[in-house]
């Protein structure tokens, strides 16, 4: 379903502004090219951000971060198996893909760990670098409370996702 | 952003200094390697969106999304111009549709929107459109079910409705968390 619900949606735009006589070809170049000068400003922050990923995942900070927080994780109703992912997703969108990945060849795809992984991955968004690229945009240093805001409703959704998939 | 930043770089080459783990150089341009890549595929899908986002502009068809969808977007967000409705619109019909690249450059052209027409009060609709967005809105989780029918899921689907409840309850919780949060003297407005 997913795949026909964008070509449908591009296929009624582009039929619907063609026939209301809109020049389609200059808005989307006028647009494309807003739109790409805009995205090259945020290539320091993503920088910012795979490095400091890089380097906690190469360091093995990381890793002893996800061994202390494992036993905590465990009284929420995470599993242990899922203690890493949990800690890497607001951190990295393609880390915990690929996490993700492992876990269904480690556990098979059916399995409760999975089917909590599937859930919690989702139920939650790769957040700092959704801040960085924001707080960069809005030419802000920081909002009041975002940051803990969502990290907050992040882990309740991973108690919360872990919860549902042991019900359903 | 700062301190957390600062002590997990300051924390991770202190470590790889002293443990021999890694190279501190490689690693750093390794990552740096990553983003450009990364970057690369975003630039080409802001082209892309920013194109299409500019045909729903000049065709019209924005103008009357945004119309059915104003109530709802004042409702939430306060005093906005169309075009950061319009904007605003738009990001969450991304979020929803689950195409996360489109909702990113929407988001900060609402962004960009709403801070010239509102100034320093854009910041608590900014701060809004953040804790919706990072606390992902989606109706249809497709990479996670694409995912799982690689690995030979036998129902890749029966994760849909736990996916469906966990995100709108963070999202709603997040809603509710940063709209009570306005009441504190943190905001500059």
């Amino acid at each position: 379903m997913a795949d026909v619900i964008l070509p449908v949606l591009i296929l009624t735009v582009l039929i619907v502004a063609f026939a209301n006589k809109t020049n389609c070809y200059n808005a989307f170049c006028t647009g494309a090219k807003s739109s790409f000068l805009d995205s090259l400003q945020l290539l320091p922050y993503i920088a910012a951000m795979f490095i400091a990923v890089s380097m906690l995942r190469t360091s093995g900070v990381g890793d002893f971060y996800t061994q202390i927080c494992a036993p905590l994780l465990k009284i929420t109703g995470i599993p242990q198996e899922l203690a890493e992912i949990v800690l890497l997703r607001p951190f990295s969108g393609s880390g915990s893909l690929a996490l993700l990945s492992e876990i269904y060849s480690q556990y098979g795809a059916d399995s409760y760990v999975s089917r909590c992984a599937s859930v919690i991955m989702g139920s939650t968004e790769t957040v700092f670098y959704v801040s960085a690229i924001y707080l960069a945009k809005a030419k802000l240093k920081k909002l009041p409370f975002i940051l803990p805001i969502t990290l907050f409703c992040t882990f309740v959704g991973a108690v919360l996702s872990c919860l549902l998939c042991s019900l359903m | 952003m700062n301190v957390i930043w600062t002590v997990i770089v300051i924390l991770s080459v202190a470590v790889m200094a002293l443990s021999g783990n890694g190279n501190v150089l490689s690693t750093c341009i390794e990552g740096c390697e990553q983003a450009l890549s990364f970057c690369f595929m975003m630039c080409a899908f802001y082209t892309f969106w920013g194109g299409f986002f500019g045909i729903l502009e000049k065709s019209g068809i924005l103008n009357k999304v945004t119309n059915v969808v104003k109530p709802f977007v004042k409702m939430l967000y306060g005093q906005a111009s169309d075009r950061a409705v319009g904007y605003i619109a738009l990001n969450m019909t991304a979020n929803l549709l689950g195409v996360a690249n489109a909702s990113t450059p929407s988001a900060l052209s609402a962004i960009q929107q709403l801070q010239e027409d509102n100034g320093t009060s854009a910041d608590k609709q900014i701060a809004l459109l953040f804790v919706i967005n990072a606390t992902s809105i989606q109706l249809l989780p497709s990479t996670v079910i694409a995912m799982r029918t690689k690995f030979l899921s036998v129902n890749p689907m029966d994760i849909l409705l736990p996916t469906l409840i966990a995100t709108a309850a963070t999202t709603v919780l997040g809603i509710v968390l940063i709209k009570l949060s306005f009441k504190s003297k943190q905001w500059r407005t």
